[in-house]
């Protein structure tokens, strides 16, 4: 949702150019099924999946988590997070499976998957770390609009942290096209994966099993006019990805948020949102803040 | 410009006032945060909730019709949007259905929320931040209510949900804990016990739906038993909030612990009154919160009217429909053109429940010396056609013949209820039903056998009747 886009079948200038070649061969890339999409690491698939099972009790749930030291530490971590709201401090694995719910484990393992391998690109790590971590900033404020609508909050949870997640794999994508056609244009690869981005979430939502109605979000969730059956869920994230916007601009300037923007924003009118609800949600951005720091 | 009429609320009740009005020919303006008309009612209230039903309600009867044959059970992982696809339809057609009456009789639609100024003046604050002033002869409040949680119940929407956020859940739960003993609660627990959830409905009354016959709510609870549900009455909840790995945790006030996957908390609602501006037309709400009306339902400040849920019980839509319309002709200086005293009852349980007029209890309470019809969906060929021979009809009937109350437990009890209603309003007698042909099979022919059964009551009863009236029906058994 960070990502700009445009018009992906539009021809790029200069058509016959390198850049335009790079554009051309990544969507064929694309469109024909040959990008690579990432996959989370096994450890965390495990454990998203296990969490969904009604038969895993949190003995075994724990057990599976402790088999990867790094998700172990990753899960502590967020458990004694303001995400979870923890009230006194969590110090064993067990404690963090019972206290945050399964519900919670799995979001938490697919973060850390996330953020493990899913976003990651080499020799654009800092452009992917940016953008994870808008990501997840976009996951909780969606969670946060969610609540105050009744909406989903799953829903909101997994769609806010997965839109932009076709971005690295382009890019990965295009780093290779670039070195074969001997095109070192970082802008331009940039500029082209922004582009697909949202194409390439549609492809990943659906490689992972993810709801239909959600790779449909993923795919339209740049548009201004999106599909009736899944416009509040984009909207959420177009508003959600605002309010990051925001409390990330004001931490990187030790200021304080300026929330105008978000009080203005297009979305308010289709989600029928009110400065109160707004004030309401802008409350929680000091939460959203330090679950940032606990992950990322 | 001045308006008329300003209502604030386009549910049931403020849709009504303001059409009333405008139909008046008053210049209306109707003030709501949403886009659409319908309010709560239509998006997250009787509506939405009634298309959940309908499936759980199409799965039922498949069993029942089946003959067992059909092992029916829903996947263990079913998301609950599946249970609901046909929602944005219904809802898009009711809001549809509002919007074009309202646009048909041109009221001026407002979208905002609305706060009161002076009792003359309303800020609608908009989306976006910006507001604007109306000015008005009258207004209409016709703010609804919400859900409330009561002290102890952490209500976080993912495990513990109350009625606006439930439909939003995920997945069918394997198990739900419902709190409450009212129509929601009541609702909600025997539709989702038919969708093979594990249901635990509990709640400090002795019995739900308290304010219904009590035949009916034994009824309701029998069935609701049969269908896998378990009922906790005089149960004080104490805390309730997420605990443990999938799941949350209620806890009673004598030391019992319920574990479910999700919890409702369908205690009760609050009125939209607290954040209006009562405070500056100097209208104090009551100790539950409501708005305080007259029989006109106008408030203490003089031009200003409430109705609806915001006025507090019955808190039912077609009540609050009729409150509105009643609202709108007195700040109109109209004279209100009929009687009001039959609203008729309609709980969407399954089995479904309906009541208009006196119950035998009401009216032995009331001195009104009564007897009861009763009519048994057995005996009904309609409803064994139908695979649905449980369920009853009662005719509550004066001691000179009048018909002067029906309930009904059974498939679609609120649509047969309007036969009965109608013979309410117009004094029927029961021996007016009993010489009434209906059509075979229907469950209209229940009202033909409940009606002999109350005639043959009334001839055995010790008190002095005029027997006369009587006298050319057969006792009941022999005709049906």
């Amino acid at each position: 949702m960070f990502l700009a886009t445009s018009d992906p079948d539009r021809k790029p200038q200069g058509a016959d150019s390198l850049e335009a070649r790079l554009a051309q061969e990544l969507v064929s890339e694309l469109r024909e099924g040959r990008l690579d999409l990432p996959v989370l690491p096994l450890a965390a698939q495990e454990v998203v999946r296990a969490a969904g099972d009604p038969r895993v009790d949190a003995d075994q749930l724990a057990e599976l988590i402790q088999e990867d030291p790094s998700l172990s530490a990753h899960l502590l971590r967020l458990a004694n997070s303001s995400w979870f709201r923890a009230r006194a401090e969590i110090g064993s694995l067990g404690q963090a499976v019972v206290r945050m719910g399964s519900a919670r484990v799995r979001e938490a393992a697919l973060v850390i998957g996330c953020q493990a391998t899913v976003f990651s690109a080499p020799g654009f790590e800092s452009e992917v770390r940016r953008i994870f971590r808008r990501s997840f900033a976009c996951a909780l404020f969606s969670q946060e609009i969610a609540r105050q609508r009744r909406d989903n909050v799953d829903d909101a949870f997994t769609t806010g942290l997965l839109m932009d997640v076709g971005f690295p794999s382009l890019l990965s994508a295009g780093r290779h096209i670039g070195q074969r056609l001997k095109c070192r244009n970082r802008p331009a690869l940039i500029r082209s994966a922004e582009t697909l981005h949202p194409e390439a979430a549609e492809a990943i939502f659906k490689a992972w099993g993810l709801p239909e109605r959600l790779a449909r979000v993923a795919a339209h969730h740049h548009d201004v006019e999106p599909p009736e059956d899944v416009s509040s869920l984009v909207h959420q994230i177009s508003l959600a990805s605002c309010l990051t916007e925001i409390v990330l601009a004001r931490q990187a300037h030790g200021q304080r948020p300026d929330w105008s923007p978000a009080f203005e924003h297009a979305s308010l009118l289709p989600l029928e949102l009110y400065p109160d609800d707004v004030e309401e949600i802008t409350k929680q951005a000091a939460r959203v803040l330090d679950s940032l720091g606990g992950v990322v | 410009m001045i308006f008329d009429l300003l209502v604030i609320g386009a549910g049931p009740g403020g849709q009504k006032a303001a059409i009333q009005g405008a139909k008046s020919g008053a210049r209306v303006a109707l003030v709501d945060p949403a886009a659409r008309g319908g309010g709560a009612c239509v998006r997250q209230g009787t509506i939405p909730s009634k298309t959940l039903r309908e499936t759980a309600l199409v799965l039922a009867r498949a069993r029942e019709k089946s003959g067992g044959i059909a092992a029916l059970s829903l996947p263990q992982d079913l998301q609950l949007q599946s249970c609901m696809l046909r929602k944005r339809e219904v809802i898009d057609a009711h809001e549809g259905f509002i919007d074009a009456q309202l646009d048909r009789n041109g009221v001026e639609r407002v979208q905002g929320k609305a706060r009161l100024i002076s009792p003359r003046t309303v800020e609608v604050v908009r989306i976006g931040r910006t507001s604007l002033r109306l000015e008005a002869r009258r207004i209409v409040i016709a703010t609804g209510s919400r859900p409330s949680a009561p002290k102890g119940i952490e209500l976080d929407h993912e495990f513990t949900f109350d009625s606006d956020s439930i439909l939003n859940m995920g997945y069918l739960p394997r198990s739900l804990v419902v709190i409450g003993g009212g129509v929601i609660a009541s609702e909600y627990a025997s539709v989702f016990a038919q969708l093979g959830v594990e249901v635990t409905l509990v709640h400090g009354y002795p019995g739900p739906l308290g304010f219904l016959d009590p035949e009916l709510v034994e009824h309701f609870v029998e069935q609701f038993e049969v269908a896998g549900g378990r009922h906790l009455p005089n149960s004080r909840i104490e805390a309730c909030g997420r605990a443990g790995l999938r799941g949350a945790i209620t806890r009673l006030s004598d030391g019992r612990e319920l574990v479910s996957e999700r919890v409702l908390v369908a205690s009760g609602r609050v009125a939209n009154a607290d954040r209006i501006g009562l405070d500056t037309l100097g209208i104090e709400l009551s100790a539950r919160g409501h708005i305080p009306v007259d029989d006109d339902f106008e408030t203490p400040c003089p031009g200003v009217y409430a109705v609806g849920d915001a006025v507090g019980p019955p808190a039912l839509a077609s009540a609050s429909m009729e409150q509105g319309r009643r609202a709108a002709c007195h700040a109109l200086g109209l004279v209100f053109p009929h009687e009001t005293d039959h609203i008729p009852v309609g709980v969407f349980t399954i089995p479904e429940l309906a009541s208009v007029g006196e119950t035998e209890v009401s009216a032995r309470r009331a001195g009104v010396g009564c007897v009861v019809g009763r009519a048994h969906f057995a005996e009904v060929a309609r409803s064994h056609i139908a695979a649905s021979p449980t369920g009853f009809l009662k005719l509550v009937v004066a001691r000179d013949g009048r018909v002067i109350g029906v309930q009904i437990a059974g498939e679609n009890a609120a649509e047969l209820l309007s036969v009965g209603q109608l013979a309410v309003r117009y004094r029927a007698q029961a021996c007016d039903l009993v010489d009434s042909v209906f059509n075979f099979p229907t469950l209209a022919e229940a009202y033909r056998i409940a009606g002999l059964s109350a005639v043959a009551a009334l001839e055995s009863s010790d008190e002095a009747v005029d027997a006369t009236r009587f006298e050319r029906h057969a006792p009941p058994h022999a005709a049906v």
